[in-house]
C-alpha cells in the first residue's frame, strides 16, 4: 500500500458521528441559554476590552490620560500665577510711574527705593553685629551710570569707609559692581544714599548676631588671663621640684598661646562689626531690562511639560521596581506552560 | 494611462452562529478527531458529548473574528481527551495493581482496511490526532497547529513523521 493510498483510504473513511450521539448533541445545543454563562454574545466593546486586545486600548488610553491631566494642571496652575505676574507687573508699573517724574536719577531717591529702605532691617545700637547689604540699583545710561558710581565711591569716604573693589564696564549693558566697607553705624546711612543714585531693583540685608560671641571670648580672656596670674605665682615657689616647674611652665605657656589665639579672634570679630560689607550693582536700563513675562500658553505649557516629566519618572520607576516581577511572574508562567505541554505530548505519545 | 481602483480589504464581519448551529456543523469533524484519539467508539461518543456540553458552558467566549467554531470546539475536544487520557492513566494504574488489563481491540473506523486500522493501532495517540487533523478533517497547517497549541511548522514535522510509521506499519503487516 503506498502512502498516497493510505491518504486516500483514510479520507475515504471519514468517521460520522452516529445518530444516538447527534441526538445527545442536539439535546445539549438546543438547551436554551438559562445562566449568565449561556447569555448571548456581549457587546463588541466588550469583545474588544477582553483579553489581549485590552492592552491596545489601555495604553494609549493611559497616555491620553496622562497627557489630558497635565494639560489640565498647567492650564489651572498657570492661570493661578496670572495674580502673581499681574502684581509684579503692578510693582513695575509703579517703579516706572515713580521714575516719571525724575528728570535726574540722582536727584532724589525713588518711590520704590525709599520705601525699601524704610522697609530694611537696621543694625541694633549698642550691639556687634555682622551686616551685609546687596544693592541692585537701576541708573538711566552710561553717563548716569558713571556718575553714580563716583557718586558712591564719595558716599563710602564721606561716611568713613573705604571701597574694597570696583568694577566698571560700559559695554552695550553697563553695569558697575562695587564693595564697599562702611561703619556699621553708618550703614543705614550708606543704603540711603546708594539707594538715591537711581531707582532700586533688588536689596538685601543680612544681620548676624556677634555679641554673643565676642562676650563669650571676652570671658575666656578673662580665665586665660586669670590662669596665667595664678600659675605664675605658683611658678615663684622655691620649693617647686623640678618636674613641677616644667609641668607648670608648659601649661603657662599653653595658656598664652591660647589666649593670644583668643584676644585675635576677638579683635577680628569686633573689627568684623565695627565695618558693614555693602555689594552695590549698578546697571543701566537696559542692563536691568526685565525678562518678558511668559503668557499663559507658555505657562501652560511649562505646567504641563513639567506633569508630564513627573509622570514618566513615576512610571519609569514603576516600572524598574515591578518589571523585575512581572518578568519572574510571565517566565514562571511560561515554564509551568511548557511543562504542562510536555506532559501533555507524553502522555499522547504513550497512549 | 489609465487609474485602477482597488478596493481596500475590508475585514469580514463573521455571523456569529447559534451553539446549534455550531454544533451540528462540526459534530462529525469533532467525532472522527476524537475516535482517532481515543481508537473507541463508546469512548469517543462519550468524549464528543462532554466536549459539546462543556463548550456549551464556553460559548460565551468564542468570539468568530478570530476563527471558525470548528478549530475551537476541537481545541476544547483536545482538552476534554487529555482529561480522559489522564484519567486512563490513574484507573490504569490502579487496575495493574489488582489485575492484568485486558482490552478487547475493535475496529474504530467504518471503511477502514484491516490492515491500516492495525497500523493506526500501533501509532501513538500524539501520532493519530495529527493525521485525524490534517488528513482525515482537511485541516490546514495554520488551523491544526492552534488545535494543537504548535506552529505550522511542527504540525507539519509531526505529520510528515506520523505518516512515514504508518506507512511502515502498514507495509510491515503486508509482509507478514
Amino acid at each position: 500500500m503506498t502512502s498516497a493510498e493510505i491518504l486516500a483510504e483514510l479520507r475515504a473513511s471519514r468517521p460520522a458521528a452516529p445518530a444516538a450521539l447527534r441526538a445527545r448533541v442536539d439535546a445539549i445545543a438546543t438547551v436554551e441559554p438559562r445562566r449568565s454563562w449561556a447569555q448571548p454574545p456581549r457587546d463588541r466593546l466588550a469583545r474588544a476590552l477582553a483579553g489581549r486586545r485590552t492592552l491596545w486600548v489601555a495604553l494609549p488610553a493611559a497616555a491620553v490620560l496622562a497627557v489630558a491631566s497635565a494639560g489640565a494642571i498647567g492650564l489651572v496652575e498657570g492661570g493661578s500665577r496670572d495674580g502673581d505676574v499681574l502684581a509684579t507687573g503692578a510693582r513695575e508699573a509703579t517703579q516706572e510711574s515713580a521714575k516719571v517724574g525724575q528728570d535726574a536719577i540722582t536727584a532724589a531717591p525713588a518711590t520704590g527705593a525709599a520705601g525699601a529702605v524704610e522697609s530694611a532691617p537696621a543694625p541694633t545700637p549698642g550691639r556687634a553685629q555682622r551686616v551685609s547689604a546687596t544693592l541692585t540699583v537701576k541708573v538711566r545710561d552710561t553717563d548716569a551710570l558713571s556718575g553714580a558710581t563716583q557718586e558712591a565711591l564719595d558716599v563710602t569716604r564721606s561716611l568713613g569707609g573705604y571701597v574694597v573693589s570696583v568694577s566698571y564696564a560700559t559695554a552695550e549693558d553697563g553695569s558697575a559692581s562695587l564693595l564697599l566697607r562702611v561703619p556699621t553705624e553708618a550703614v543705614q546711612d550708606a543704603i540711603t544714599r546708594l539707594s538715591s543714585l537711581g531707582t532700586i531693583v533688588a536689596q538685601q540685608v543680612q544681620i548676624d548676631d556677634l555679641q554673643e560671641q565676642i562676650d563669650q571670648l571676652g570671658r575666656r580672656v578673662t580665665a586665660l588671663r586669670t590662669q596665667i596670674a595664678r600659675l605664675s605665682a605658683q611658678l615663684a615657689d622655691p620649693d617647686l621640684s623640678r618636674e613641677q616647674r616644667a609641668t607648670l611652665t608648659a601649661r603657662r605657656a599653653a595658656a598664652r598661646d591660647e589666649l593670644a589665639a583668643v584676644t585675635a579672634e576677638r579683635g577680628a570679630r569686633t573689627s568684623e562689626a565695627a565695618l558693614a560689607t555693602v555689594q552695590l550693582t549698578l546697571l543701566t536700563e537696559q542692563g536691568a531690562a526685565a525678562p518678558p513675562v511668559p503668557s499663559r500658553i507658555d505657562r501652560a505649557l511649562d505646567e504641563a511639560g513639567r506633569i508630564l516629566a513627573w509622570e514618566a519618572a513615576i512610571a519609569l520607576y514603576a516600572i524598574v521596581v515591578a518589571g523585575p516581577l512581572v518578568l519572574f511572574l510571565a517566565v514562571l508562567w511560561w515554564g509551568q506552560r511548557m511543562l504542562a505541554r510536555r506532559a501533555d505530548e507524553r502522555l499522547l505519545e504513550a497512549s | 494611462m489609465h487609474a485602477v481602483t482597488i478596493d481596500r480589504p475590508q475585514r469580514t464581519t463573521e455571523r456569529r452562529p447559534t451553539f446549534a448551529e455550531a454544533a451540528e456543523a462540526t459534530l462529525d469533524d469533532v467525532f472522527g478527531y476524537l475516535l482517532y484519539l481515543a481508537r473507541d467508539r463508546e469512548t469517543a461518543e462519550d468524549l464528543t458529548s462532554a466536549t459539546y456540553e462543556k463548550a456549551l458552558r464556553q460559548w460565551h467566549r468564542f468570539d468568530p473574528v478570530r476563527g471558525h467554531p470548528r478549530a475551537w470546539l476541537l481545541g476544547i475536544a483536545r482538552t476534554t481527551a487529555l482529561d480522559w487520557f489522564r484519567a486512563e492513566k490513574r484507573r490504569r494504574r490502579r487496575e495493574e495493581i489488582a489485575a492484568v488489563p485486558e482490552r478487547i481491540e475493535e475496529p474504530f473506523a467504518e471503511g477502514l482496511s484491516p490492515a491500516l486500522e492495525a497500523a493506526l493501532a500501533e501509532l501513538s495517540a500524539g501520532e493519530r490526532e495529527v493525521i485525524a487533523l490534517r488528513v482525515v478533517l482537511d485541516l490546514d497547517g495554520d488551523a491544526a497547529g492552534r488545535v494543537l497549541g504548535i506552529s505550522a511548522t511542527a504540525v507539519s514535522t509531526r505529520l510528515s513523521r506520523a505518516l512515514q510509521r504508518l506507512e511502515e506499519k502498514v507495509t510491515a503487516d503486508d509482509l507478514r
